[in-house]
Order: structure tokens, then sequence, then C-alpha cells
């Protein structure tokens, strides 16, 4: 078993059509993304990794206007791009993480025209006009946001993972007018996970955030 | 994951959508995309192309057409849950709309795409389906209405033809005898429903005399549990009744839950519905 696999030829980057073909080829170019830029920067130009590593077939590419965080972007989108993509790959901003990649766990949370939407479950052509805000864009001339700010103070994080979706569904939340009492709190934050600290001190954080007890 | 490409076209009213629908091969609706784009990123759908829908603002309303209430095929779950029209005549669907997912998932996701998705597992159909109530789909050759028994007709299948389009879904008014509740039990938060109960019922010296129960995932398609109502309608207790609840179903098992639990399930959440809407 060893010995046959020694004889495989290794492979370090697989071909564009393999990725496509492998849902686990992903993963896979996320973490050579993270750890290996130079092996990716060579299949494709340095603004497009993940995107045009997976590419096999390209659709039409469709023009595009986004504000993010108060800045008009204008960008050519392949219409199959997700906006999770397009905020991390395209403008750089990898504070909006991405979690599950299937819309479960809220990672990857931004404010669509002030509400909050799962980045990896909308395209970014849907965005077309419209003003997206990420965790970059909450801090104003160096002072957190109220909700970053609590969740500072109550410890409502451990590795961070969750936190910029989890922060950014609670700004949604609130200015909904829906973070009523710790139930409510509860309730509207089904849509993220968090998996290390647990629940307590993130609800904690909203509710001083949002002013209630 | 990454969807298979695809042509994107944005269409800007109803007629020029369901011209596009006749126009392109394998051409799909994409509405909110909360059902279309996850199953599109694990491949299990691979459209030619998508007609986006969503910029119709003209087809999200709520209004009062006399005896009913007309919600336009695009309006969010957000948005149907917080309709004073709905709350105040036909709360079951306001609730049932604020049940759907998770608050990011009703900021994108609409009640057409949810109906015309045909997932025998979502809240919406059967409560449509338990009001009796009539979709409105527009197609080449003008509008047609579509009784809510006649328009889910398979898993992820429903009565509308390739080149239709959902536009409007009307509900009844409900008297002030009427009370209603849906019940649903899921593993997770967010989950979709492992077995939920829609109830609606007149109600008369404390007890039920009329009702209409509409099972969520008992089977392909949402469906009513036609035994419960015969037995309301004969005089029979609540608890009786809802024995019925499991009678005439084909529920799935799965990871969340076997189909004996869920027939389990099923008669006992039909009790605790019919109880909850019978005391309003």
């Amino acid at each position: 078993m060893e010995r046959a696999r020694a004889r495989q030829p290794r492979k370090v980057v697989a071909q564009s059509h393999e990725l496509e073909a492998h849902p686990q080829a992903v993963r896979v170019t996320v973490w050579l993304c993270a750890t290996r830029p130079d092996s990716v920067w060579k299949l494709s130009p340095p603004r497009d990794t993940l995107g045009l590593a997976l590419r096999g077939e390209e659709g039409a590419l469709r023009h595009v206007a986004l504000t993010v965080n108060g800045v008009r972007h204008e960008l050519e989108l392949e219409p199959r791009e997700l906006l999770a993509y397009v905020l991390r790959e395209r403008l750089g901003l990898t504070g909006t993480n991405i979690g599950c990649d299937t819309s479960s766990c809220g990672a990857c949370t931004v404010l669509v025209n002030g509400e909050s939407v799962k980045s990896c479950t909308m395209l970014g052509v849907q965005a077309d006009g419209l003003e997206i805000t990420t965790i970059e864009g909450l801090a104003r001339d160096g002072e957190l946001h109220p909700v970053q700010q609590a969740f500072h103070e109550h410890h409502a994080l451990q590795c961070g993972y969750c936190t910029p979706g989890m922060v950014l569904a609670a700004v949604s939340l609130i200015e909904a007018g829906a973070a009523t009492d710790e139930q409510a709190i509860r309730l509207g934050l089904e849509g993220n996970l968090c998996r290390c600290t647990g629940y307590h001190n993130i609800v904690k954080a909203v509710a001083a955030a949002a002013g209630v007890s | 994951m990454i969807p298979a490409p695809f042509d994107y076209e944005v269409a800007e009213s109803p007629e020029h959508a369901v011209g596009l629908l006749r126009e392109r091969e394998d051409a799909k609706l994409l509405a909110g995309g909360h059902s279309l784009l996850p199953a599109m990123r694990l491949r299990l759908a691979r459209p030619a192309c998508l007609i986006d829908i969503g910029r119709l603002s003209d087809l999200s309303y709520v209004r009062d057409v006399g005896d009913e209430i007309a919600i336009g095929a695009l309006t969010r779950h957000k948005d149907v849950a917080g309709a004073p029209l709905l709350q105040e005549h036909c709360g079951i669907v306001a609730y049932a709309a604020g049940q759907v997912g998770d608050p990011q998932v009703r900021h994108r996701g609409t009640i057409g795409g949810s109906l015309s998705h045909g997932d025998p597992a979502s809240d919406l159909p059967a409560v449509v389906l338990a009001l009796g109530g009539t979709l409105v789909a527009r197609g080449p050759s003008g509008e047609r209405s579509i009784a809510a028994s006649d328009f889910f007709t398979g898993v992820f299948e429903t009565a509308l033809a390739p080149d239709e389009m959902l536009v409007e879904v009307r509900v009844p008014k409900l008297g002030p005898a009427s009370g209603w509740a849906y019940e649903k039990l899921s593993r997770r938060a967010q989950d979709w429903a492992t077995v939920a109960v829609a109830a609606v019922v007149e109600r008369s010296n404390g007890g039920a005399s009329k009702a209409a129960v509409g099972l969520t995932n008992m089977g392909g398609t949402p469906l009513r549990a036609t035994a419960v109502e015969e037995a309301i309608a004969g005089g029979a207790p609540i608890a009786e009744a809802a024995a019925h609840a499991a009678e005439g179903t084909d529920p799935p098992s799965d990871l969340a839950a076997s189909a004996d639990f869920r027939r389990h399930l099923a008669r006992v959440l039909t009790r605790r519905a019919l109880e909850r809407a019978v005391a309003g």
C-alpha cells in the first residue's frame, strides 16, 4: 500500500479541471493560498487567486458597481463569483471569514444595505448597486463600533473566527430594534455559530451594546 | 465551493423574466437565492442560465384585496413576518415566515422562492396549503391561479410550467372566531423542520368545530392531515383527532429522524398546534 502510494507522482498543484471536479480541492486551494501563495500566483493573476484557479471555463464577465465601506468599486465579475469571495479575493477585505461555506455558520455575514446577509450565499452580481459593510468598515476614526467595544469588554470571543460575522449580525439585530432581551438576542443570533467560547459572553456583549439587561 | 459557470440575465419586469425563461435553455429564476445558490454550489443544480428577478421590487408587497391578503412573490420573509396586514388578518403566515432559517436567510429569501422551490421541509408551503391559499403564476399567455392543493406535486416539484413564474400568493383573511398555530420541531437552531404542523381552526365552545391542518416534512409534498380534519368536523376532541395525524403520510427517514419518529412527532405536534390554535 505504502509502496503503491510512493510510486504515484506527487503533484503540488492540481490542474484547473481537476480542481473543478473535486469539492475537496477548494480546501486545498484555500490552504495553498494561505501557505504557499507563490504556487497559486503561478496559476492566475494575483488579484484573482481562488476564482481563476478553480475556473475551467469562464462565463461572460459583468460590470458591477459596489459600495463597500463607503468606497465605490467598479468590478468585472464572473456571475458565479460569490460575494464573500469578491470581498476577500478581489477587494482584499479578508475580515469576512468563510467558515462552513454552506450558509450555515454565519462567519461570512456582512451588511447589505444595513441588513445582515451571509455573503457566501449571494452572488457578487446580485450586489450590483448595493451598499456593503464589512467588519473593516465598522470602526470610525480609530474608535471601535459600540458592538465591537462591547465584545472587547465582555470577552465575547476566543479564537475570533466567528467574530466578524457575529458582530455584524448583532449590529443588524440592534439596528432592527430586535435585540429587546436576552432571549431575543439568542434567537436573533441563531444564524451564527461559535465553536469555542459558547454564547454567554457574546449575548452579554450584544445586550450591553443594545442597552438591555 | 463555487457554482459551475452560468449565464446571468437581469429581468426588468415579470414579462421580461417569462420571455427569458422561454428563450433561454435550462434557465432558472433567481430571487433571494437561498435555496438555489446552495444547491448550485454543491453542484446539485447546474442551470445554464440564471434569470435574476431579485430586482423586481414591484413584486414585493402585502395588500388588502377584500376577503384575501395578496403577497407579492418577491416579498422577503423578513417583510412577510413584519407585515401588519398579515399580523392582523392572517397571523400564521407572518409567524411562519419568521420561523424560516435565521435572520440572514430572512433578509434575502422570498415567499415566492420558498413556495416555488417545492421543498416539503420548508415552512411556508404547509401553511399556505392549510389556509387553502391561491398561487398566481404568470406565463407567456398571461396569469392563472393555482390552488395550493394543486401546486405542490413532488419533492422540489410544483405545478409551475417551465416558462411560468410565481407572481403572487393569496391567503384568506381569518375571521374573529379563527385561531391558528404553527408548531415546528427542529434539531438545531436555524434548521429545517424535522416535522412541523400548521393548524387553522374555527373555535366554538372552548373547542374546535372545524380545522385545517398542514404537515411539513411528512412526505414528498406538504400534506393536509385530512383524517384529523374529518375527526374534528365529526366532533372528536383534539387529543383523539390528533392521533390520526400520521395517516396517509409517507415521511422520510434521514439523519434528523426516522420515519416512525416523524409519525410520532406529527401526532404530538398536531395535538399541540390544535390546542394552541383553540386557545387563540
